[in-house]
């Protein structure tokens, strides 16, 4: 397989899993959160923690396109945010690594 | 595993920024001094591909779920973890800044735990175990141990803010990670399979 091959492919591969992510993706707790929950059953702090409020406010939160009520976010939305973010990560590593590699 | 606002007290973010800036720092010096343009497309892609997959949540025992964090990967394809903290580094920011995932004053935390952590056990661990349990065992144990390490560092962090007390945040977070870790596992192991046999070149222990 030649390089761009490889490359291509790896980026389909990543856009792929950004359109199924947003369908089959489990939305119980991560394991941070779902230790934060345990032990805030007892332990106070861990439940204030998790009601804490972002520092920032970010224009795609939970990776979606911001709504009045949660429930209302789509699935359509979610990908296309992941699309955007797969492209800006491809990016800003792109950058980040012309930087920060030897050049001939 | 990415910590939001409010679980790292100020001062602890503070001193874990500058310990993650100096990492950067280093693997920066690492790559200027190691790394070939040539890699900069697959450097690129892959953190792309790690980037969409920490989206992908996977169920875990015990009402839980998580993902690829994909430093231990990176670290084992380069034979660095330089490599590893630099892409880990470049998704965490796009993450917190954008999409809210890992509060942007714990960003230096999860850099550290994420990127640090899972970059130096998942490369130092492989190095450590392949010639005593062959290298895809060896690449199976050290990516499980990078989340697991991980997490018990990420609890540590949040015993020294007060937000769990230490011994149920290491029973907690050790438990689902330990369950995690084999998420990490499987995903790594089977992309590197996939490479050694596509392209055997891209990987630097072939080099």
């Amino acid at each position: 397989m030649d390089n761009k091959t490889v490359y291509a492919g790896i980026f389909v591969i990543a856009l792929i899993v950004c359109l199924l992510s947003p369908f089959l993706a489990s939305g119980d707790p991560d394991g941070l959160e779902k230790s934060a929950e345990n032990i805030g059953e007892t332990y106070q702090v861990a439940a204030d923690a998790l009601e804490a409020d972002s520092v920032i406010s970010p224009i795609m939160p939970d990776y979606n396109f911001p709504t009045e009520n949660e429930d209302d976010a789509s699935p359509i939305g979610g990908v296309i945010c992941l699309v955007i973010g797969a492209i800006l990560t491809v990016a800003l590593a792109y950058g980040v690594f012309y930087l920060a590699t030897k050049h001939e | 595993m990415h910590i939001p606002d409010g679980f790292i007290s100020i001062p602890l973010c503070a001193i874990l920024y500058i310990i993650a800036i100096v990492c950067i720092y280093l693997s920066l010096k690492w790559s200027r001094d190691n790394l070939d343009e040539k890699y900069i497309p697959l450097l690129a892609v892959l953190a792309a591909g790690i980037f969409a997959i920490q989206s992908f949540n996977l169920p875990v025992p015990f009402g839980s779920s998580g993902h690829l964090l994909g430093a231990a990967l990176v670290a084992i394809i380069f034979c660095s973890p330089y490599a590893a903290i630099l892409v880990l580094t470049v998704v965490l920011i796009l993450q917190a800044i954008f999409f809210g995932d890992g509060g942007i004053t714990a960003l230096g935390a999860n850099i550290i735990n994420m990127g640090v952590v899972g970059g130096f056990v998942g490369y130092y661990g492989f190095n450590a175990l392949k010639d005593s349990i062959g290298k895809y065992p060896a690449i199976f144990a050290s990516a499980w141990a990078a989340c697991f390490i991980a997490a018990l560092v990420a609890a540590i962090e949040m015993a020294l803010s007060g937000t769990f007390p230490l011994s149920l945040g290491i029973y907690w977070m050790g438990l689902f990670h330990a369950m995690i870790g084999v998420i990490e596992a499987i995903i790594t192991t089977v992309i590197i399979a996939g490479l050694e046999k596509v392209r055997p070149d891209l990987l630097a222990w072939n080099n």
